[in-house]
This record gives structure tokens, sequence and C-alpha cells, in this order.
């Protein structure tokens, strides 16, 4: 039995992470009265399906998939080639801890939560380092860019995530939900960790106000410049992949992870998985609008703001957590 | 306030005996006087001592008489179109002239144009490299190709931005020298899309030139169509009719809103704000519609030529652009405030790219780049031309005291809606005024003349010269640009990388008007954010340093 999630959940991840990834770019340019991604369709079916292109980020990646790949003269070949690999690897590795509604295969044992978070760190610190060892000033500048937030972003990531584990009393996911499956979805009671989680899924996913790291109009793609071909397909795949997990764990965090039924028979399952399919659709959409309404921080400025607001915010939930836990109110 | 007499009666002191009034031109505010070489320098520190404008500094070749070497200068910021144009002429063989960039930085580029194009030298120019051609001519621009790419020299990284890069659509090459993030160092090379269009322009009739140089620039095309057809009206000494003035005026503003609201779109994008970029473009997109409306083209408007306009303008068109021109104000209104109170708008552009009045005055700035420092000038209300004064239209200079990228966008923003002023009371004149829209011309006789428009990006400048014939024997062009790009150089040093597109951006620079280099000297500057060599080390960057 263990086979069926072993398989199952990476193809999940990854076309919820396509599904996302689409959201944000149609949102995006709904915003700015443009059409996003689309695509021509018989006149007798449009209205039946639409004209919405909801593959194309696949699409995207198969193209880079069979275009030619030019590695840098000046590249550490070995780390540029390796690096994009291990980061997808991570992604997919960090895919099992996720409760999709309550189909999940490491979701269950206690402390998976610390390991899911190295994983997540662990998909954008193999992003810098191929993108270092590209050779190339506009990655290094990216890089740097990278790093300064990832020490601010993970901060946040981890105070709100551990704010519900502190509250629930447990380190696993599983154990999460179902201490807000008895009580009532964390949202409710500390809204304050949800809204510092959704400041980290901004800046672990570049949305504006923190695309700082590939600002394009500054350093052309930041980390990603120099790579090409079916090397940039695999980072595009990790990244929405990256997608998925993020706001999944959003939703196991805060939203009970979309658990309407006991996930007791397999239709219970389907109807859970929905559930939790709609909840994220409905984050990503919050976090869309964001996107298309700020401009880009600089670095300092992005550092700066994240260290007087969202940190507060994120410390000010942990203790909120830690009151609830004392005086017992679940 | 000086007055004009002063200046003159002063200045034949300082040239005597030298001293001739060749030319009088429009109502004797344009003085033409001829004088020798050596005395230039003296009468360009008098000029400068009195908060004279050095507007251009060129020469045309008189066959047997020499080359004419042309000062112009500016006083009409104080008082109404006065201008001294100081000409001398030079041996054709080994041209020397005295440098004035050595007072004032804002003819370093005239000058070094007019080395390269007409062969004088300036005796004493701080930085006479090549300007069109690269500098390494007549080398082979191969030996020093590794020039262009990406190096680290000494712990710090030199970036190219350019030829091609995200940020600029023409092409430009910005050379900067950063320490982690922090700029400290910048070298432009423009010239990559030299198209001589002066020399052009010497080789067609007058009617065939209106088409080319509105071709300069697609985005302000009317303002240089306007200007070239005012100096060949100059010459050919006809006055077009009101209604044709109206006329002109309001696609000169229309052409002037377009701009503006392509420039916030695009300063938008320079910070990452997507989103202003397609707004202000969608808002546009009105504005493209009255033109379509009014002229028959989108974009290149034609629609001026010498002696009035191509197209008459009847009510039913009236009535359509006053609603788009409605529509388009209440949108940049509420644009307005979003842009204005954004926080992190006001973040990315308060405070960076501060360019004080004394550098714009030395650096030569025009336009809303030098408003936006406090400069109260504005070709409209010191020459005006067209519909511009008093008894045709009624507005006021946008000027801001704020010096930054921010005070750069309240200029243009605030300029549109007093432009779409404009246009409602030129479209309300042409209801009332009647009259032809051509006058005939019959000849262009032997002259000189320089007229001056105020252009979207700031003054635009042309001299022409007539021998006769139905062919300008001389045409020299001074775009806004070819300023503003050249007073960058007060604006980029210390300042972050992130901040250097926005800082270039504001400017509205213009590189298919311009084509010019400039430097900046190395600075030391405060510490990086992040010591980047540390947590490189080890990695791949060491291959850099070649």
């Amino acid at each position: 039995m263990i086979f069926i999630p072993l398989i199952l959940i990476p193809i999940i991840s990854f076309l919820l992470g396509i599904l996302f990834t689409y959201e944000i770019r149609k949102i995006f340019a709904r915003a700015q009265f443009r059409f996003g991604p689309l695509m021509s369709m018989y006149g007798e079916l449009k209205p039946l399906l639409g004209t919405s292109r909801l593959l194309q980020p696949l699409y995207d990646i198969l193209k880079l998939s069979y275009k030619e790949t030019i590695i840098p003269k000046s590249a550490n070949k070995i780390l540029f080639k390796i690096s994009p690999w291990i980061s997808f690897l991570l992604a997919l590795i960090a895919s099992y801890f996720i409760s999709y509604g309550g189909f999940t295969l490491l979701g269950r044992f206690e402390l998976n939560i610390i390991f899911l978070i190295y994983f997540i760190i662990g998909v954008t610190l193999f992003w810098l380092l191929g993108a270092v060892a590209s050779g190339s000033p506009w990655s290094e500048i990216g890089v740097r860019r990278e790093a300064e937030l990832m020490f601010t972003i993970e901060v946040l990531l981890i105070l709100s995530a551990f704010s519900s584990a502190v509250q629930a009393d447990t380190l696993s996911i599983k154990g999460i939900i179902d201490a807000q499956l008895a009580s009532y979805p964390y949202v409710i009671s500390n809204p304050l960790a949800a809204l510092s989680f959704i400041i980290a899924i901004l800046g672990k996913l570049h949305l504006k106000p923190f695309d700082i790291p590939d600002a394009e109009v500054e350093i052309v793609a930041g980390p990603f410049t120099e790579y090409s071909g079916k090397y940039l397909a695999l980072l595009y795949a990790s990244k929405y992949i990256l997608t998925a997990i993020l706001v999944g764990f959003f939703i196991d965090l805060f939203l009970a992870g979309g658990q309407l039924l006991p996930p007791v028979s397999f239709l219970n399952l389907v109807i859970n998985f929905i559930t939790f399919t709609a909840l994220c659709l409905i984050v990503t959409f919050a976090i869309s609008l964001i996107h298309a309404l700020a401009p880009r921080f600089r670095i300092d400025q992005g550092f700066n703001w994240i260290l007087t607001r969202a940190w507060p915010i994120a410390v000010l939930s942990i203790i909120l957590s830690i009151i609830y836990r004392f005086i017992g109110v679940m | 306030m000086i007055k004009l007499n002063e200046v003159l009666s002063e200045l034949e002191k300082i040239l005597s005996p030298n001293f001739k009034i060749v030319k009088l031109d429009m109502n004797g505010r344009h003085v033409y006087i001829e004088t020798s070489v050596d005395k230039l320098i003296d009468a360009a520190k008098y000029l400068l001592s009195i908060d004279g404008r050095l507007i251009h500094i060129t020469a045309s070749d008189e066959d047997y008489k020499g080359l004419k070497l042309i000062h112009v200068y500016g006083l009409d910021h104080m008082d109404v179109n006065s201008h001294i144009i100081l000409q001398t002429y030079l041996p054709r063989e080994n041209a020397v002239a005295p440098s004035v960039s050595k007072l004032t930085y804002q003819v370093s580029w005239a000058e070094r144009e007019t080395m390269e194009l007409l062969g004088i030298k300036f005796d004493g120019h701080p930085d006479p490299r090549h300007i069109f051609l690269p500098y390494e001519w007549p080398d082979p621009v191969e030996s020093k190709a590794e020039e262009w790419k990406p190096v680290k020299v000494e712990g710090k990284c030199i970036l190219p931005i350019g030829p091609y890069h995200p940020a600029m659509l023409e092409g430009g090459y910005f050379k900067v020298k950063v320490d982690g993030e922090e700029v400290i160092d910048v070298d432009i090379k423009v010239g990559f899309n030299h198209r001589g269009i002066m020399r052009l322009a010497e080789k067609r009739s007058f009617w065939r030139d209106i088409f080319l140089v509105s071709r300069i620039c697609g985005i302000c095309n009317t303002p240089h169509a306007l200007t070239f057809v005012m100096a060949a009206e100059a010459i050919a000494n006809i006055t077009p009719s009101d209604r044709a003035q109206y006329i002109r005026t309001l696609l000169a503003e229309l052409n002037r809103i377009h701009s503006h609201l392509l420039w916030l779109g695009v300063a938008g994008d320079l910070i990452g704000f997507k989103t202003l970029l397609m707004w202000t473009w969608k808002i546009r997109e009105d504005i493209q519609d009255s033109i379509e409306l009014l002229t028959g083209n989108r974009v290149h408007m034609d629609a001026i030529i010498i002696g009035g306009v191509r197209r008459d303008v009847n009510d039913q068109q009236i009535r359509k652009v006053e609603e788009k021109l409605r529509n388009v104000k209440r949108e940049v209104e509420k644009l307005a405030d979003i842009v204005f109170s954004h926080s992190i708008v006001r973040a990315r552009t308060e405070d960076i790219g501060i360019l004080s009045l004394q550098d714009a005055k030395n650096g030569g700035a025009v336009g809303p780049t030098a408003r936006a420092s406090g400069w109260k000038i504005d070709v409209r209300k010191d020459s005006p031309y067209a519909a511009y004064s008093e008894e045709y239209t009624t507005w006021d200079i946008v000027v801001d005291e704020g010096k930054d990228v921010f005070a750069r966008v309240i200029v243009r923003v605030k300029e549109i809606l007093v432009s779409i002023d404009i246009c409602l009371q030129c479209l309300d004149a042409l209801k009332r005024v009647s009259g032809p829209i051509k006058v005939e011309v019959k000849e262009f006789p032997e002259g000189e003349t320089i007229r001056k428009s105020e252009a979207p990006r700031g003054e635009l400048f042309y001299y022409i010269a007539s021998n006769g014939s139905n062919i300008p024997k001389t045409v020299r062009i001074r775009t806004p640009s070819y300023r503003n790009i050249s007073a960058l150089i007060f604006m980029l040093k210390g300042y972050s990388l992130a901040d250097a597109p926005i800082i270039i951006g504001s400017v509205d620079p213009c590189f298919a008007c311009t084509d010019r280099v400039i430097i900046v000297d190395e600075k030391k500057g405060k510490k990086v954010i992040l010591s980047y060599d540390e947590f490189m080390k080890g990695l791949a960057l060491k291959k850099l340093e070649v």
C-alpha cells in the first residue's frame, strides 16, 4: 500500500503547483487588464470550456526541456549541473510531508515539521549553489540578495509554523491537523501566525514585493540568469512544487488541512482533497492579489521591513500560542 | 532679473573691439553677434556668471569663409525670448578653439560632438574622447573586446547594463562598477545606433526634412517636427494662422500626455510595479485613439507642415476628443492618488538620485528633470511659441523642490493634468476661431535661425541655415535627452544598484535622440551590506578574476 502514495504524491503536488502557478499568473494578468494564459477554442465549446490555458506552466517546462542547454565557460560544471537536480529532488521529498486533505505519506510521525522546514530551505539553498557555480555576476548579486532575504524569511516561516505546533503541543503535521479538528482552525485563534506565514510564502516564492532576487530590470534573472534548457525547466519544476508545498503547508497549519470529513473511506478522502484544493486556491488568490498590487522593495528596505514589521508579528504570534497553551484554551 | 539690454551693453564692453551685431530675430530678442575666438572664454565667463544657460555649441562649414563656431546662450528664463548667439570664424585647417566645458559641464558633450563631426579641436577639454565612434578608434575594436564582459577587479564587480538589457529598450551601455550593492562608478557608452540624421537633413528639401526629423524619436515626434517647421517658417518669414497654431498646440500636448504616461508606466516597471505599467498604458490608449482621430496615425502624427497643419479639425472630432480627455483626466487623478500615497513607491523613489539645483544648472538639466530640482524653466513660458502665450492659453509651470526621483514623478504626473487642461482650452478655442490652416510658402531666402520648443523630455533646440535653395545648408539639433543623460553623473553616485535603473529611468532617457558617453569618478563609499567576498570564497567565482 505504501507504493500508491509514493507514486501519487509527487504527481499531485506537481499538478497542484501548476494549478497555483497558473492562478498566480492569471490573477496577476487580470489585475492589469490583460488576459493571462490563453488558448484558442472552438466557438461552440467556449461557454463550456472557456479559453484559459490551465496547463501553460507545464507547457513552459516541456518547451524548455527540449531547448538547447548552454553551460557557461566560467561555470563549475559539476555543481552547476547537479544543483537543479538536488533542489528538484528535495522538493519532491518535501512534498511527501504535506497532508493533502488527509492523504499523506510522511505526515504522521513526530518531529516531521522540522524535517519539512529543512527540506524547504534545502530547495532554495541548492538554487543558490547552482547560481554561484554559474560564475555570472548577475547570479552573484541575485544570490547575495536571496541569501539576505532567506535569513529573515526563514525565521518568519519557522516561527509561524512553530506557533501552531506550540498550540497543538505536537511537532507532527497530522497531530496539528487532529488538534485543529478537535477544536477549531488556528487561523481563528492565531491570525497573526497565518499573516506572517503568508509573508513568508511571498518571500520564498519571490513574489512582489519580495521578488528582489530576480528583479529583471536590475539583474536580468538573478540566480537563474545563466540557466537554460532542461536545467531551467528543472528549476521551474522545483519552484512549482515548492508553491504547492508552501500553500499546502499553510492549509495544514492553519485551516485543519482542509479535512471536512474523517478520512475513513476513499470517497471521504476525495472530498477532503477537493476541500483542500479549494482552500489552497483561496490562499493563492490572496497572495496573487498582493503580488499584483505591490511594487518591489529594494533589498535593504525589504530587509528592514521584515525585521521591523513582520518579525514582531511572528514573535507576537508565538507568544499568543504560548499563552493559549498555558491557560489551556486549545 | 537681468534685462537683455544691460547684458548687451556689458557684453559690448567685454568683446570690444570685436563686437558686431550681424542679425536680429524674433523682434530683436535673438541677437546674433560676431566676435573673435580669443574673446569667447571671457564672454562665456560673464554670461554664465549672470546665470545664463549655454544651450549648445555647434559649428557649420561655410566654404571659403572657414568653419563657423556658434555658441548659443539662453537668457529667456530671466527675460522673455532673449537669446545671444555668438559666432566666430575659424580656419578650415587646424581649427582650434578654447574649451568652455572647463567652466561648465553642460557643453562637454556638445564640444566632443563638434570635435568628432567637424574636426574643431577644443583646447583644454577635460575629457576629449570619441563620442559616436568607439573609444579605441582607429584601433580595431576587437582588441578591447574583454572590456565588454563582466569582470571582477580588486574585489569590486563591474556589471554591464547593456548594450541590450531588460531595463532599456534601446541600445545603451552602462558600465556600472559595484561594491556589493553600491554603485561606485558608472561609464556610459551610447552611440550604438548613430543615424547621421543631421547630415541626412542637409541632403533633402525642407518639406521632406519635416518627416525625417520627426523620425528622430518615435515618442516625441511632434515637437521635433514643430521646431523644425518653426525654424523654416522663420527663414521663409511667414506666420501661420491662429487656427493652425491651436491645432499644433493641441497635437504637441497630446504628444506630451502620451509620452508622460508611457514614462510613468516604464518607471513603475523599473521599481517592479508591473500593474502600474499596464494601467497607465491602458489609459494611454485613449490618447492614441484621439491622435488617430485627429491625424490618421496613432504614433507618428506627421500633421505639421511648413505654413500650418495638414488636416483641419471638425466639431465632431472636437467633441469626441474632449470626451476622451475628460476620461483620461479622471483616470490620471485616480492613478496620481495611488502613486503619491503608495508607501512602497515612495520608499523606492524618495531621497534617491538627488540632483541639486546647482548641479542641475552646471549639468544643464532641462525639462521635467530641471523642474523637479526647483528650477523654473519651461520653453513654453520662457519663449512662447504656437499657442502657449498668455493671449491664447492660461496655465502654470509645474515645479517641485524635492530634487529626487519622486519629485520627477510628481512633476510629470502634474504636467499631464496641466497638458490636459491646455488641450481642453485649445479645443474650446477651435470651436470659435476660424481661418485657413495653411499659409503658402514662396521661397526660403538665405539666412540662419534658431528655434526652441518644449518636448516632453525638455528643451529641444534647432539651428537651421539656408543658402536660398529649397535644401537647408545646415541643420543642427540638440535634443533634451542629450542634456539629461549627461546630468545623470550627478545622480547615480553612491546609490544602490537596485536604484540605478529607476535613476536612469527618471530622466526619461531617449537613446534614439542621444548617442553620447559620460564618466564618473570612482568614490569610496559606505560598507557593503553583507560581506560577499567571504560568502563566495572557495566557490566558482574566483574564475571570474580574469
